[in-house]
């Protein structure tokens, strides 16, 4: 495709992107909760598309489109029991979240174990596993940017060597505009600027998928009949389930619980006005979820019924190769949404990851230290954290892949910890910190060994989930709970019912 | 006991009754409906909040 085409389609993007961070910089107000929480005041569409977009990444429409056209309906079987998890979880846990943010003055999930097992040190080794686990997954948003600009394109432009690896200049225009505006949005304005630029991006992803979905039924297949038709005769081995039980378990385990073991989608749970944005924020991203899901994992199988792509071709190309085939209008306008998917992503995980840093780690460190100045390190932190991550994309080292995919796997350690904090007064400090920390490092060693060390086939994040659990449980059970759990419990719930979401 | 049971609806079922259909109305309708009744179910439950203040 030619790259004027490209450069004038992201222009436009990013400048409506600015202006509307530009816009939220200026109801801006002072103080931790405003930066990183909006001061608890979106409403209840920004809350939804905000959730939406910071969920789905470019794996929507690249990753999860190409595994459908590679694997058939195990991957719609994979994204809908996370989106039937999302809602469980949402309805159980967004309440209890939002009571204890508002009555604690909690900005950050780490915060919020810190306080139910009244005890600093949980929300430093959960800020730390979310750091290790999220830094490796955002620099893998930028990579992906940079490769579909590098791949979209005919064009080699100049070349250089950095770290020894040799990069493309489109690669790095593609990691530094990635980051440049997630930069933006997250300084700018904290979560103001990063919400209302997620809506705006989130209203991108789903009209461009809408508007490709029905192109290609229609350009390709004569219509959705046609394409119903031509999937179940010649490609029907693709409505098979034919995915390996212990695989789909492995995969599908730490996505199930992604709700609450995520901190960039955790901390949505704090941000709503009120108990009508709260079920809004729901509702909104259950609808978008749906649409955005069906409209993707059709898209993969419809690409395999065009025959545009050869027998060997990796998955991960099938997306690339169907915007080459499409009108160019819309393939720049499904360019530009599956960089706005990215981009969305990454600046709510910088967003959070600074939250995490300054709230969870440098305050404890230093109590004392004021308002201002933990405002001022958080940003300190975004730059260092998206500085981090351009460094990670342009190394491309092998072990990027394996600390990406770690990432799901590993922040899945802190979900008993997380659930019992709410619904098992018996869970205690010491089990919490034991079994996210061995949990951890045991799930991290079983990623970094590879697959042919998996115990029985099944993946890490079984196991890790099994042993947390085990760990979790035995040692809550042989020690304490910490003083001031039944007030915690009793408060949120008295809460819970106040507002009426029982 | 609402995990366990959506657990085994939406794991259970395909893996044991749908895998070996190859139609659109089998496992792909299937998770796609169980996402809507769950959709349903949770807009349902969610119409009973309120905000008392």
């Amino acid at each position: 495709m030619n790259l004027v085409y490209i450069a004038i389609a992201l222009a436009i993007w990013f400048l409506l992107g600015v202006v509307i961070a530009y816009k939220a910089r200026k109801y801006l107000g002072k103080g931790m909760p405003e930066f990183f929480l909006a001061n608890r005041k979106l409403s209840g569409f920004i809350s939804g598309m905000t959730y939406s977009a910071t969920t789905f990444s470019a794996f929507m429409m690249v990753g999860l489109v190409g595994l459908t056209y590679s694997t058939g309906v195990g991957a719609v079987g994979f994204e809908m029991i996370y989106i039937i998890f999302t809602i469980l979880l949402l309805i159980i846990f967004a309440p209890r979240f939002w009571v204890a943010g508002k009555k604690y003055d909690i900005i950050t999930p780490p915060e919020l174990m810190a306080k139910r097992y009244n005890s600093k040190w949980v929300g430093i080794v959960s800020s730390v596993i979310c750091l290790t686990m999220l830094i490796p997954y955002a620099s893998v948003q930028m990579m992906g940017v940079g490769y579909l600009l590098e791949g979209m394109t005919s064009i080699s432009l100049h070349s250089f060597e950095v770290f020894g690896v040799t990069i493309s200049s489109l690669y790095l225009i593609g990691v530094f505009l990635v980051a440049g505006f997630s930069g933006i949005s997250a300084f700018w304005a904290g979560m103001r600027s990063v919400s209302w630029t997620d809506a705006f991006q989130a209203i991108i992803m789903l009209g461009a998928s809408i508007i490709l979905v029905i192109f290609v039924f229609y350009h390709f297949f004569g219509g959705p009949i046609g394409f119903a038709t031509e999937i179940t005769t010649d490609h029907s081995q693709l409505l098979k389930l034919n995915w390996d039980f212990r695989v789909f378990i492995g995969l599908t385990l730490p996505w199930a619980f992604f709700a609450l073991t995520n901190p960039q989608v955790s901390q949505r749970m704090f941000v709503s006005d009120s108990v009508k944005s709260i079920k809004q924020m729901i509702i909104y991203f259950s609808i978008f979820a749906l649409i955005y899901t069906v409209i993707t994992t059709l898209l993969g199988l419809s690409i395999a019924g065009t025959g545009l792509l050869g027998a060997e071709a990796p998955s991960d190309t099938a997306m690339p190769v169907l915007l080459g085939n499409v009108p160019v209008i819309l393939a720049l306008v499904v360019f530009v949404s599956i960089f706005a998917a990215a981009t969305s992503t990454l600046s709510s995980i910088t967003l959070t990851l600074s939250s995490l840093g300054s709230r969870d780690l440098v305050k404890k460190v230093k109590p004392s230290i004021s308002e201002k100045l933990e405002v001022f390190s958080g940003k300190i932190i975004i730059i260092v954290i998206l500085l981090s991550c351009i460094v990670f994309a342009n190394l491309r080292l092998d072990m990027i892949a394996v600390l990406s995919s770690m990432a799901s796997g590993g922040l899945l350690v802190m979900a008993p910890t997380i659930i019992g904090s709410f619904f098992w007064k018996r869970s205690t400090t010491e089990g919490a910190l034991s079994s996210m920390a061995i949990g951890g490092v045991i799930t991290a060693s079983m990623y970094i060994a590879g697959e042919a060390y998996y115990p029985l086939g099944w993946w890490p994040s079984f196991w890790g989930l099994l042993i947390t659990i085990v760990i979790f449980v035995s040692v809550s059970l042989m020690t304490e709970p910490p003083e001031g759990t039944e007030k915690f419990l009793n408060e949120v719930e008295e809460g819970v019912e106040e507002y009426g979401m029982i | 006991m609402i995990a366990v049971i959506l657990a085994v609806l939406s794991v259970g079922v395909p893996f044991t009754l749908l895998g070996d259909i190859a139609r659109f109305w089998a496992s792909y309708l299937y998770w796609t409906l169980l996402t809507v009744i769950t959709i349903v179910i949770g807009f349902l439950h969610l119409k009973g909040w309120g905000d008392k203040r």
